[in-house]
């Protein structure tokens, strides 16, 4: 193998690895979520403690350090389908993102 | 009871003043295309109709004009105002939800490159300053005290360059807003203020952009990235204003419907 060809096979990789983390940088900023005057990050710890919390009233610390009074079941609803849908779309980017790469 | 008030209105402001080699203000009406089909937001450009910078002192080495953001408080017709730089390339609406909720104003806190976070120091005390390339904020008391502070600032400077030990001869906008965010917060770092993502920059001159799939690919003198479409910022204005991003433009408008 050339020294041109280990050169080349190097610097896809580095790409790929730019690429990928890129992918998944936008999509933590793509998790956050704004609700009932606050911003939230969409975790699957978070969508288990909404799940799991028996009140429907709860007061719940949002990106900005504030305490923030939820409706539970409304905003577990939201939170399920937004992290639904923003990791589908994760899912399926990366997997387009592979293909690419053999390009 | 007037239910228009009701409605806050929202809208996107490009503060554009040329210089001898880069025309700012067709690179505004360029992004503020990418706003209004994105965003789906006004968008208003004010040009700064003479020099009216009050630094008397301070040389300018470049044709790099940044004076005049503190003026975006009075001059915006909306309630919430994004301030945008003219080389912020909007491609998503994820700004949109940073301009809900209770807030005075919102500052750009992370910068990232290809390579990771743009390290960017101001002076030997403070490390990584805020950005003003995004600048969220409403029509507050707070905020207007934010911008008093920027112009005092830039009035000022050779005071506040001694004062954080900051070179006197390059003014930045960026050291100005984190100087007023800093004094507005009682002199505590405090991130309440601070728009929590981050945004990507391509600071290499562009040779190329175009679309593959769900795809930008942006090909530099240093790099080949095949990036998710997210809003960018072109350090490259040269590029912004060239017949090959025109091209990406229209192919991206195609795209988008």
């Amino acid at each position: 193998m050339s020294i041109e060809t280990i050169i080349e096979q190097i610097k896809t990789a580095t790409d790929w690895q730019t690429n990928k983390r890129l992918l998944r940088d936008r999509t933590q900023n793509d998790l956050q979520l704004p609700y009932s005057g606050g911003l939230f990050k969409i975790t699957p710890e978070l969508i288990a403690f909404l799940n799991s919390w028996d009140s429907e009233k709860i007061y719940l610390e949002d990106i900005y350090e504030n305490p923030v009074e939820i409706d539970r079941f409304e905003f577990l609803c939201q939170a399920k389908e937004h992290y639904q849908r923003v990791m589908n779309r994760w899912h399926q980017e990366y997997n387009e993102l592979r293909k690419i790469r053999k390009v | 009871m007037n239910l228009e008030k009701l409605e806050k209105s929202r809208g996107v402001v490009f503060l554009a003043k040329n210089t001898d080699t880069i025309d700012y203000v067709k690179i505004a009406k360029i992004s503020s295309e990418f706003v209004e089909k994105n965003l789906k937001l006004s968008t208003t450009i004010f040009q700064p109709s003479k020099d009216k910078s009050t630094t008397k002192k301070v040389l300018i080495p470049t044709q790099w004009k940044n004076f005049f953001r503190w003026e975006a408080w009075n001059q915006t017709p909306y309630d919430t105002t994004i301030l945008l730089d003219s080389d912020y390339i909007v491609l998503t609406d994820n700004l949109l939800k940073y301009t809900k909720g209770n807030f005075d104003y919102r500052l750009l806190r992370v910068m990232a490159t290809p390579s990771g976070s743009m390290e960017s120091y101001m002076g030997n005390y403070l490390k990584n300053h805020l950005w003003a390339t995004i600048i969220v904020f409403n029509k507050t008391k707070k905020t207007k005290m934010l911008f008093d502070i920027v112009r005092r600032v830039e009035s000022n400077w050779k005071y506040y360059s001694r004062l954080f030990r900051l070179d006197p001869y390059c003014f930045r906008n960026d050291f100005a807003f984190t100087i007023a965010d800093l004094i507005l917060n009682g002199y505590t770092l405090c991130d309440s203020h601070h728009l929590p993502c981050s945004v990507l920059t391509i600071e290499n001159p562009i040779h190329y952009m175009g679309i593959i799939g769900n795809f930008i690919n942006v090909k530099t003198n240093k790099e080949n990235l095949v990036v998710a479409k997210q809003d960018l910022h072109l350090l490259d204005k040269e590029y912004i204003l060239s017949e090959s991003f025109l091209t990406f433009k229209e192919n991206y408008f195609a795209k988008i419907g």
